[in-house]
């Protein structure tokens, strides 16, 4: 009787919730041995003398419960409730793993607190994919899936799927820990023309790890963009953001497009923008004294024009160890000619001019300065001076993009004498025609600003004097050599110019062209149409300068790429042995180089840098395992669902 | 990012909804009162509805010049034309027209999320997207997930099978007849074997494209939990007391961890460093 009880206790399997217990059971004491692990004191007790004893009884003494306990163990870990228990803890712990953030605990300190964080950290859940205990629980899913195997005796044929499906979990497990444990993974950064033997290692920050024996140099790195796909973007402000209202493409543009009040459309669109002009002569008072210099070179070679009195016109720096070039017209006395070699400093100029036709008046300013124009018709104040000006689309405020004047911009306000108020606007040296009209007033003087940027002291300097046709070579100052200059058909040997003509008056005429197709500085050609005025504005892409839309500004329209999205990054890499190259391949994301058990895999580039390529370094002995255990897995699950039913069903309807 | 502009297929995406809608609202009463004329009308006009979706996508292939995977826009079109195709290879196979509602209904009320907040852009592929794996990997998941939907709808009619016999009587004789509990595990055997491939595609495809078969990625955990959730439905099953009712109830259960793989990973607060989140 008592006999029978117990073999009745012993053939009822375990309840999912006291396998549930177990399990947790399990996680604590993995928790804490993963705590001593951690702390190095109890690494130095255990290789001492005595805690090497007391770790030969604590195994002594683990390795003998578990022989007495074998047969409840095998029981309890080959059962059904134990493999669904076992599935429950991986899937809450997984779960648990995406709710909490994953991190050290100073990363983490910053959205829990430090309380939370410590507790976290205590039943280590901050680096959960990585804890002692969560590969102990994946140990313990394989010892159960391999005893589950023996106890079903799955290697029957008929049992052979699940035998595959079992088996493969077990197998890509064993996979991953061989990864684990005798793999490497690191980042190499690389840039166009280094080489390199060693990577990063991505799993031990501070440390690295040889190729052994090879080494990876960067022959080419580039990047390729989708098409950027130009299209004009309206936003409208609304409490003071802007939002997107919509998109017109540059081809619908073509047509007149409806924005408020106002309408707009493209007349034309220049993918590479450029500005070229023609020196042509002109009467007294509409232009300036000018030379053009022709310099040989590649085709037709190339022409400069030097324009007298205009401060960035003026000059010209020829390429080391040549002299600056300045062009004057009038011969300069004894002290202008010492001056020239003081440093100058930076000045606004800006050109004021009350008719299209009329003379031009060249006024220098201060940001902060008020200055009388035009014979005191005019005040010209000078509000703020942007060396890099962007307009930033998120904030929609003006800034500089850095102190470089690369795109210099100046804010003034033009008021007629005596006036409180006046056209507001921002200037742009770079896009003469193009200025922010803030005011509504946009008639009265057109006004074009120009940035002479500070210069060094010259050493070396060559002048030309148009009207007395001399050359003057200053060295420090001092006047070196002063000579007539010959035909203008011989040029001017001292600076290299193959020929030069000379104007007492010239200006130049300008021209929209496009240096070619590619989308390298578009620009686009703006109408405005609102009730019976039109205007024409030209509208570039660079720098995000958006055009604020007639009757009130509060619609802008802007140049913009739909995206800059990267298309591909390609790294051309050789393998190096010895010095010799043995190996060289493009790789790219999706397609990596595999060498003597490395794989290099294109995986960042820099914006900024357009050298740099970073590659990812895996070395994995445990992929063939991985790879086979996915293949047992899938073929496993097909073949016990699919395939297996099919082979039942015909060999019984055989024996029928 | 806009709100005036639409794409030329987004009135198809309006009449395809709508008739998903229709389909649901006629196969409801269809199936209540076991009208056999007015549930094949039902079907007919899913039917209908499919074949719209198939142009929609079709057209966004071209318009795209990529398949139409990429944004959850895009599988809001795709999954449902999946669940219909799920639905009618069932209702060819075994004649289940009684999951004509609930695809129907559920095809309608993703593609009303969908125009919710129509986000037509056409986003290019980034690099590793452009992969031989993707198509399978996107399209074997998603067949996935119309199975295991279709399983989750036949796990619910089991369970709401008692209690339709008890208020309709002998009326429902035929209802009794259909053993619910059988296809809903056929469904999720079907799905299981696609969410099998769709894990062990995704993790080939990204040791191509990272290096990492695996990286612990929030979209990943999610897809190892459904995984999971759906042996733990196989292993209860084979214990004698789990068979039955409670396996239906699991059955249903884990269908909620496909959906918060599906929709859900953008809201959990480790999404920030998930290389799968839709934008």
């Amino acid at each position: 009787m008592v006999k029978n009880t117990t073999t009745i206790v012993k053939a009822s399997p375990p309840q999912i919730s006291s396998c549930l217990l177990y399990i947790i059971a399990y996680w604590i004491a993995l928790l804490i041995l993963g705590r001593l692990a951690s702390r190095p004191e109890a690494i130095t007790f255990i290789f001492s003398w005595p805690g090497q004893a007391a770790a030969v009884v604590a195994a002594a003494i683990l390795g003998l419960a578990l022989w007495n306990l074998r047969r409840p163990l095998y029981r309890t870990l080959a059962s059904l409730p134990f493999a669904v228990s076992m599935m429950i803890s991986i899937v809450a712990a997984t779960a648990a793993g995406t709710f909490i953030m994953q991190g050290s605990s100073q990363d983490l300190a910053a959205s829990y607190g430090s309380v939370l964080t410590r507790l976290l950290v205590g039943f280590g859940l901050n680096d959960l994919f990585h804890a002692l205990w969560f590969n102990g629980f994946l140990l313990l899913l394989a010892v159960s899936l391999l005893l589950v195997v023996v106890k079903k005796k799955m290697w029957k044929t008929r049992k052979w799927g699940y035998l595959l499906a079992h088996l493969g979990v077990v197998v890509v497990l064993v996979g991953g820990l061989t990864g684990n444990v005798f793999g490497l993974k690191g980042y190499m950064d690389l840039t166009k023309g280094k080489t390199v033997d060693s990577a990063r290692n991505t799993n031990k920050p501070g440390a690295s790890f040889s190729l052994q024996g090879f080494a990876i140099r960067l022959e080419d790195f580039s990047i390729e963009h989708y098409n950027p796909e130009y299209r004009l973007n309206l936003y409208a402000e609304k409490g003071g953001s802007y939002q997107a209202v919509k998109w017109v493409s540059l081809k619908d543009a073509a047509d007149w497009q409806k924005a408020g009040a106002a309408e707009f459309r493209v007349a034309k669109t220049y993918p590479d923008f450029h500005l070229s002009s023609d020196l042509e002569p002109a009467r007294e008072g509409e232009g300036r004294p000018a030379v053009a210099l022709g310099f040989p070179g590649a085709d037709a070679g190339h022409e400069v024009s030097l324009f007298a009195g205009d401060p960035e016109r003026s000059g010209m720096e020829l390429p080391p160890p040549g002299p600056m070039v300045e062009f004057v017209w009038e011969a300069p006395g004894e002290a202008e000619l010492a001056a020239r070699s003081e440093a100058r400093p930076e000045t606004h100029v800006v050109s004021v001019q009350e008719t299209p036709d009329g003379p031009a008046e060249d006024v220098s300013v201060e940001p902060g300065g008020s200055y009388e124009v035009l014979s005191g018709k005019y005040r010209l104040k000078a509000l703020a001076y942007l060396p890099d000006f962007v307009y930033d689309t998120d904030t929609h405020s003006p800034g500089t993009r850095s102190e470089n004047p690369n795109n210099p911009a100046l804010k003034v306000t033009l008021m007629k004498a005596g006036a409180s108020e006046g056209r507001t606007s921002w200037l742009f040296a770079k896009m003469p025609d193009f200025s922010m009209q803030h005011g509504k007033d946009q008639a009265g003087p057109r006004l074009v600003y120009t940035l002479k940027p500070a210069s060094e002291p010259v050493a070396r300097e060559v002048m030309i004097v148009g009207q007395t046709r001399e050359l003057i070579e200053l060295d420090h100052g001092k006047v070196a050599k002063r000579e007539t200059l010959g035909p203008e058909s011989s040029g001017i040997p001292e600076i290299g110019a193959s020929s030069y003509k000379l104007y007492e008056s010239a200006r130049e005429s300008e021209r929209y062209e496009n240096k070619s197709k590619e989308w390298n500085n578009p620009v686009v050609e703006v109408e405005l149409r609102q009730g019976s005025t039109l205007e024409s504005v030209l509208l570039p892409a660079s720098h995000s300068q958006p055009l604020r839309l007639p009757p009130d500004g509060k619609t802008i329209l802007a140049l913009e790429p739909k995206s800059d999205e990267v298309k591909a990054y390609r790294s051309t890499l050789t393998v190096l042995e010895g010095g010799n190259k043995v190996m060289e391949k493009t790789v790219a994301v999706n397609d990596p180089l595999h060498y003597k058990g490395f794989s290099f895999y294109q995986s960042s580039f820099r914006k900024e840098d357009p050298n740099y390529s970073g590659i990812q370094v895996v070395k994995d002995p445990g992929l063939p395992l991985i790879w086979a255990g996915f293949v047992m897995v899938s073929g496993g699950v097909i073949f016990a669902f699919y395939i297996r039913p099919r082979i039942a069903k015909k060999g019984a309807s055989d024996v029928e | 990012m806009s709100s005036e502009n639409i794409s030329p297929h987004f009135f198809l995406v309006i009449v395809m909804t709508l008739a998903y809608a229709a389909a649901f609202a006629v196969s409801v009463p269809a199936a209540l009162r076991k009208k056999e004329k007015l549930m094949r009308l039902g079907a007919a006009l899913m039917a209908a509805a499919f074949a719209l979706n198939t142009y929609v996508i079709a057209a966004r292939w071209i318009e795209a010049g990529r398949p139409p995977f990429k944004t959850m826009y895009e599988t809001l079109l795709f999954y449902p034309w999946c669940v219909s195709l799920v639905t009618f290879a069932l209702i060819y196979l075994h004649g289940l027209k009684v999951l004509t509602p609930f695809s129907s209904g559920v095809n309608a009320l993703g593609l009303a999320f969908a125009l919710w907040r129509p986000d037509m852009e056409i986003i290019a592929l980034p690099p590793a997207l452009q992969s031989g794996w993707f198509v399978p990997h996107v399209v074997t998941y998603f067949v996935a997930y119309a199975g295991l939907f279709v399983s989750f709808a036949l796990a619910v009619l089991s369970l709401a099978q008692p209690y339709w016999k008890k208020r309709r009587g002998a009326e429902a004789a035929e209802a009794q007849a259909i053993d619910f509990e059988k296809y809903a595990h056929e469904a999720a055997v079907f799905g299981i074997a696609a969410l099998t491939l769709g894990l062990v595609m995704g993790a080939v495809w990204g040791k191509a494209a990272w290096g990492d078969y695996w990286s612990w990625d929030p979209k990943e955990n999610w897809a190892l939990v459904s995984w999971l959730a759906y042996m733990i439905y196989l292993h209860l099953r084979l214990m004698g007391d789990y068979r039955g009712r409670k396996a239906m109830w699991v059955l249903t259960l884990a269908f909620s961890a496909v959906i918060f793989t599906y929709l859900g990973i953008s809201l959990l607060p480790t999404a920030g460093g998930s290389l799968h989140v839709y934008q």
